[in-house]
């Protein structure tokens, strides 16, 4: 028996102990099954499947509609979205606020209205998704690489190399991360690209105490003691079993730092430090559609800019809820100990 | 232990560039005014004022931002007054009159006799001396010390008389002359204390209409009335100054009554007007917006005059030096588009570089550069500039000023964080590129911003001027004295000796009668206009939101409270 | 006991050490000129603002200024003992080293955060001027999300996968997932401004004479606790929700449920008890984190805190300040860390200290 197996068998036989009727199945195949019974999780995964899609469509989705998320037309801002008229006018309605609406914008259907340039709305909430999830996703794997090397080399090792690598944690730690985030980005020019890199390199302190701690009891367990008593190589150890093991936390919390690096990035474009326009991203629309809260029409007094609030307002808070979700879900499904209760 | 370093003061023009929606002093309105009140005043009721940002220190010659000035303004007395209405200068403050040597350098300032501070002393010409001579005490560092420029001597001839003497005719001297006296009598007469006295954070005596009562700062300060106040007391029993960072809470609290008076933002307008409890006075502020055009190579930034004060011939920049590539960008931006959407429409086109509130010195007859995308095309494509590998983007081939080959690619960068100028940006983004510019936009900090300009290292920015005041003097924006990478206004390097020459001369016509320095400004403006160092893109307005509370409110562009003690609580 | 807090204490040094290079290092190498910033004027001379540098010290390279800012003394080439004695600072010139000393009386080694550059006021007046609106804020904050989360975070537990379970899961993360500015506003608009029932900003209603009015300050307090509390409702709840997981499954807990002792009292006084121990980890973090994390409430609700403070101070290059702040906050995190340890030891006697 390999060592390799000896660790997937150990895990098998603990779970399988309760149901001995049933034929023994992987942890993974555990936390799959238990995790299709968790409807609320699914359908945050599906929510969050398609926005990944459709944001990275954007350029197709762009060209279907005919208009790119820069196009500029003062002559038709603040237009309100076509897809209401739209279908009334399909059931017959409304004949005449569609076609209206349609010739006043050239012919380009703004399905979600347009902004006060006149920009497509729609489009640039699928080109901001893109920069907002993206910066998030990149972000977290940062943090992840840094993190989980970090941590699993600081609780691997323990001794010096822990005192060190936990006393360069405490420090950057105890200094408030977003005034570290505040300081860096006020003072620098964020741009995608450095803002992903100070989300990330600021980020990964957290995930690497987890990882440490969770290496730590890991370590002590028999069948890694087995490996190293078998005379395996460190770095062998650390890929085969201690990381493994740890992979579960490691999804629960990159889930739920996308989340919160989406509501970062948002919080940074409300005190203007974050991605700049022209570039759209969901926390820049959201924050510039706050400023025509109380624009109204002179002679309706009717408010004329709520559409733009309710797109990236909803988009950020769905997406963000989706990502807590799972990463709930999935720290129930992927604890095979929680399953002894119910 | 105590350690107070020198006070460094942020800069009127920096706060008008950060928060561009401060009431502000200004020119020429068109206001709603309200029937006088006609019974006798009603005593009592708190005017409540909102503010973006606090004050950092109650002082007249250590502050320099606009949000010190407006509640440190209430206490402290100045030589000149300014008409609410025209911004003249005019006797309405300690100065009761005054007489001009007949080669213009002395002047005799005669004083009001009889104000006092609110401790019982009298106002005198000490104070004003006593300010003045401050400034220039080493043992004061403040950035007003070039108020001092060209002041040869002031002296006291008598407790209420005052004569400064200039070195030179200057026309726009009497600018310098309007800060805020301080009460001589409470500082210690070597200055010593000048810079660290708990005076600066709680101004013990007044002698304006209101006096010092509390400052939590970043929360609010209040004022009390002044029942000595030499004009009258007021009827109000006090002012605040409260602080309010974010507009929308803001304009919130202006519905709700919790603020008075609030400056509106373009996209807030409406919701103001349709209020029934709030009156809405909209002005022409003294500024306009510009995109500034590098004449220089931003890799080779250089000054303007050597030390001798002989030009410098300037590295030229290898695109926006070409007169053709700036006349294009002035005819392929639509105006009526950017003020309607852009501004809300807020603003005005204007020609050049003096406003027309400054009647005597505004040349009307100067035409805007009007909107035409297919002339701004001809122009690029008879100056060498086509596209000739069909990119979209137009290459040198045959142009004046860049290698052949190199692409019509060009910076244009703006501060982030104001809305206004990131939609503008965007827009003229949009509109250039269409006539086959490839514009690269961006938004940077402002502190950056402020770097890449004065260090002259930019193409194009987006930017603006507040706060320039009646007289059209503004050489430090055009003189190539003021081209000085690092700290010279003139960041744009725009050089041409004929206009050194004019601006000299215009602030140094003897008399300094409008009649006679008009012409200069006249050519001044054509020759702005026909160079396009900048492309100017609106006159600035301003916007008043406040409440119905009190009676007598008179708004003028300069001055929102000039008849503050003479309001009174509507019943 | 004893020797444990001094031994962490100990260790808390080259921490702030460390703190004290990466901030400054970040902030003194930062883009933007402190001094352009604010003379951006037309009217004020290069000379002058050569002297404004020379005086904040901002002309020397950033090690020397380290020190400085560390031991208030700043050296100079030649004597110009003259140009910068005054009454605070002690100059004298070694002739030798053609040097001169001086001391400002300043440092953080020896307590003094220095002078903001923005107000002329000294960093830890200015800190000391905000840190009742903050304190009252987070503490509102803190004591609501206990009071909502605990409860909730139990019971889901109790009731775990059932519709209350998801439901707390569903609503908790809802909070957290909104963006507070946004959400912030909304609340102003339709509490303060459509109902009027609430003050839409502010500590306290503005008044000439600023009386202390209990019900007006908690009014004020309502929408920003609200808010504050939203993520600590989410993050308290979910950690008791895990935690009473734990416990529940615990030997004891199987037992006494098998002695027949009702469920309520088994997960209310077995269950919840044990439960809170562990959250003495997460409340020094939370604490701080209520505390420091209240920047954009501050801002939209015009809340004259610390957070608001350090960031236009940033905003402004302020550097002082800024830095104070940053030590400031440190100090915070790492007393706070100490405390909930020993809170920690002295509720669970397995854990010895």
């Amino acid at each position: 028996m390999t060592v390799a197996q000896a660790h997937g068998s150990t895990h098998a036989n603990l779970a399988a102990e309760p149901q001995l009727q049933r034929k023994p199945r992987t942890y993974w195949s555990m936390a799959l099954h238990s995790l299709r019974r968790d409807l609320v999780t699914l359908i945050a995964l599906g929510f969050l499947a398609t926005m990944a899609a459709l944001s990275l469509l954007a350029p197709v989705v762009a060209g279907a509609v005919g208009i790119g998320p820069n196009d500029t037309n003062p002559d038709n801002a603040f237009q309100q979205p076509y897809l209401g008229p739209y279908i009334q006018w399909r059931a017959g309605q409304d004949p005449l606020r569609a076609p209206l609406l349609l010739e006043k914008a050239g012919g380009v259907a703004h399905w979600l209205g347009t902004d006060q340039l006149g920009r497509d709305q729609f489009v640039r909430l699928l080109y901001g998704g893109r920069v907002s999830l993206g910066i998030a996703i990149a972000a977290t794997i940062l943090i992840l690489i840094l993190g989980v090397t970090v941590g699993t080399t600081a609780g691997f090792f323990g001794g010096v190399v822990d005192d060190f690598i936990m006393w360069f944690i405490n420090t950057f730690v105890s200094i408030p991360g977003i005034y570290l985030l505040i300081i860096v980005t006020a003072m620098f020019k964020p741009n995608p690209i450095t803002l992903t890199l100070f989300l990330g390199l600021f980020g990964w302190f957290g995930t690497a105490r987890l990882i440490r701690g969770n290496v730590f009891k890991v370590r002590a367990l028999d069948f890694v003691l087995a490996a190293r008593s078998v005379g395996t190589r460190n770095a062998r150890i650390m890929l085969q079993h201690v990381i493994p093991n740890s992979l579960p936390i490691i999804i629960v919390n990159a889930a739920i730092d996308v989340g919160i690096l989406i509501l970062v990035e948002s919080a940074l474009s409300f005190l203007g430090l974050g991605i700049q326009p022209p570039t759209a991203t969901w926390g820049n629309m959201l924050n510039r559609a706050n400023n025509f809260l109380f624009l109204r029409d002179p002679e309706s007094g009717a408010f004329v800019a709520l559409h733009l609030l309710v797109g990236p307002g909803l988009l950020i808070t769905l997406t963000v809820l989706a990502l807590y979700l799972i990463g709930d879900g999935l720290r129930d499904a992927l604890d095979p100990m929680m399953k002894n209760i119910r | 232990m105590k350690n107070r370093k020198i006070s460094i003061l942020a800069a009127l023009l920096v706060a008008a560039l950060l928060l561009a929606a401060c009431p502000q002093p200004v020119p020429v309105a068109e206001t709603a005014v309200e029937a006088p009140a006609s019974d006798a005043a009603v005593q009592g009721g708190v005017w409540v004022e909102g503010s973006s940002a606090d004050a950092t220190i109650l002082n007249p010659i250590l502050a320099s931002d606009s949000a010190s000035f407006d509640v440190l303004g209430w206490f402290f007395p100045s030589l000149l007054g300014q008409d609410p209405f025209s911004g003249a200068i005019v006797p309405t403050e300690m100065a009761e009159s005054w007489d001009v040597s007949e080669d213009g350098l002395i002047w005799t300032f005669h004083l009001q006799d009889g104000v006092m501070w609110s401790d019982g002393e009298q106002v005198t010409a000490d104070d004003f001396k006593f300010t003045y001579d401050a400034i220039a005490s080493d043992l004061v560092e403040t950035p007003r010390k070039a108020n001092l420029d060209n002041i040869a001597s002031i002296d006291v001839l008598d407790l209420l008389t005052i004569q400064v003497t200039y070195e030179e005719v200057k026309c726009d001297a009497l600018n310098n002359l309007g800060l805020g006296w301080l009460p001589s009598h409470l500082y210690a007469e070597d200055f010593s204390d000048v810079m660290d006295s708990p005076l600066n954070e709680e101004p013990a005596v007044s002698a304006g209409p209101f006096i010092f009562n509390d400052w939590i700062r970043d929360d609010n300060a209040t004022v009390l009335r002044n029942e000595t106040y030499w004009k009258g007391a007021p009827n109000m029993d006090g002012w605040i100054y409260k602080i309010v960072p974010d507009a929308g809470a803001r304009l919130a609290q202006l519905q709700t009554g919790e603020l008075d008076l609030i400056g509106v933002q373009p996209e807030q307008l409406t919701t103001v007007q349709l209020n029934p409890d709030l009156n809405l006075h909209k002005f022409q502020d003294d500024g306009y917006s510009y995109i500034g055009l590098n004449q220089a190579n931003p890799e080779n930034p250089q000054a303007g005059q050597d030390e001798d004060g002989n030009l410098v011939e300037q590295d030229p920049h290898p695109i926006l030096s070409d007169l053709a590539v700036r006349q294009a960008i002035a005819h392929a931006l639509d105006y009526d588009t950017i003020i309607e959407n852009v501004y809300l429409g807020q603003g005005y086109q204007i020609a050049a570089n003096v406003l027309p509130a400054v009647g005597w010195a505004h040349d009307p007859s100067l035409e805007p550069y009007a909107f035409d995308t297919g002339r701004a095309a001809q122009i690029l494509d008879d100056a060498g500039w086509t596209d000739s590998d069909g990119d979209g983007v137009r290459e040198c081939n045959g142009c004046a000023t860049a290698e052949a080959g190199a692409s019509l690619t060009i910076r244009l960068q703006t501060n982030a964080g104001n809305t206004t100028r990131e939609d503008l940006g965007a827009l003229v983004q949009d509109q250039l590129n269409s006539i086959g510019f490839d514009i690269q936009f961006e938004a940077i900090e402002f502190g950056t911003l402020v770097g890449e300009l004065l260090g002259q290292t930019f193409d194009m920015v987006i930017i603006g001027w507040t706060g320039l005041g009646t007289d059209p003097n503004d050489d430090s924006f055009w003189h190539s004295k003021f081209d000085t990478p690092g700290s010279g206004f003139n960041f744009v390097s725009y050089q041409n000796a004929r206009i050194d020459e004019l601006l000299e001369q215009a602030v140094s016509v003897p008399g300094c009668a409008a009649e006679d320095r008009a012409p200069f400004y006249q050519e001044i403006q054509k020759i702005i206009h026909d160079d396009i160092p900048y492309v100017f893109v609106t006159g600035s307005v301003g916007n008043t939101g406040y409440s119905k509370k009190f009676n007598g409110t008179d708004p003028g562009p300069w001055s929102f409270y000039h008849n503050v003690e003479t309001w009174s609580l509507a019943q | 006991m004893v020797r444990y807090v001094i031994r962490r204490l100990l260790q808390a040094i080259p921490t702030l050490l460390g703190v004290s290079v990466i901030s400054f290092v970040l902030v003194y190498n930062s883009p933007g000129d402190p001094i352009l910033i604010r003379t951006f004027d037309p009217n004020i001379t290069q000379e002058t603002r050569e002297i404004l540098r020379r005086q904040l010290g901002l002309d020397q390279p950033w090690a020397l200024q380290y020190i400085g800012w560390l031991t208030g003394v700043t050296l100079r080439n030649g004597d110009v003992v003259a140009e910068f004695g005054r009454q605070d600072t002690r100059c004298s010139f070694a002739a030798a080293l053609n040097t001169t000393f001086c001391d400002n009386g300043a440092g953080i080694l020896r307590g003094n955060l220095g002078t903001s550059i923005a107000t002329n006021q000294p960093v830890w007046e200015r800190l000391v001027e905000r840190m009742p609106a903050t304190f009252e804020l987070s503490v509102s904050a803190l004591a609501v999300s206990l009071l909502v989360g605990v409860p909730l975070g139990v019971l889901s537990a109790v009731r775990q996968a059932s519709l209350f379970d998801g439901s707390v899961r569903v609503l908790a993360v809802v909070g957290n997932a909104l963006p507070s500015f946004w959400f912030g506003l909304m609340l102003i608009f339709f509490f303060g401004v459509v109902l009027g029932w609430l003050p839409t900003g502010g500590r306290r209603t503005v008044s000439l004479t600023n009386e202390f009015d209990l019900l007006d300050r908690v009014r004020h307090l309502i929408l920003p606790t609200i808010i504050l509390a939203f993520g600590g409702i989410a993050g308290i709840s979910r950690f008791m929700r895990t935690e009473t997981l734990e416990v529940i499954r615990t030997d004891y807990i199987r037992m006494a449920r098998a002695k027949g002792v009702p469920a309520n009292r088994v997960w209310f006084i077995h269950a919840l008890r044990n439960a809170l121990i562990p959250l003495m980890t997460i409340l020094g973090p939370t604490i701080f984190g209520v505390l420091t994390g209240a920047v954009i409430v501050e801002t939209i609700f015009s809340w004259p805190g610390m957070g608001r403070m350090t960031f236009s101070a940033a905003v402004q290059r302020d550097y002082p300040t800024v830095l104070g702040a940053v030590m400031f906050f440190s100090l915070l995190t790492i007393l706070g860390n100490l405390l909930s340890d020993i809170l920690y030891g002295v509720v669970d006697p397995r854990v010895r200290l």
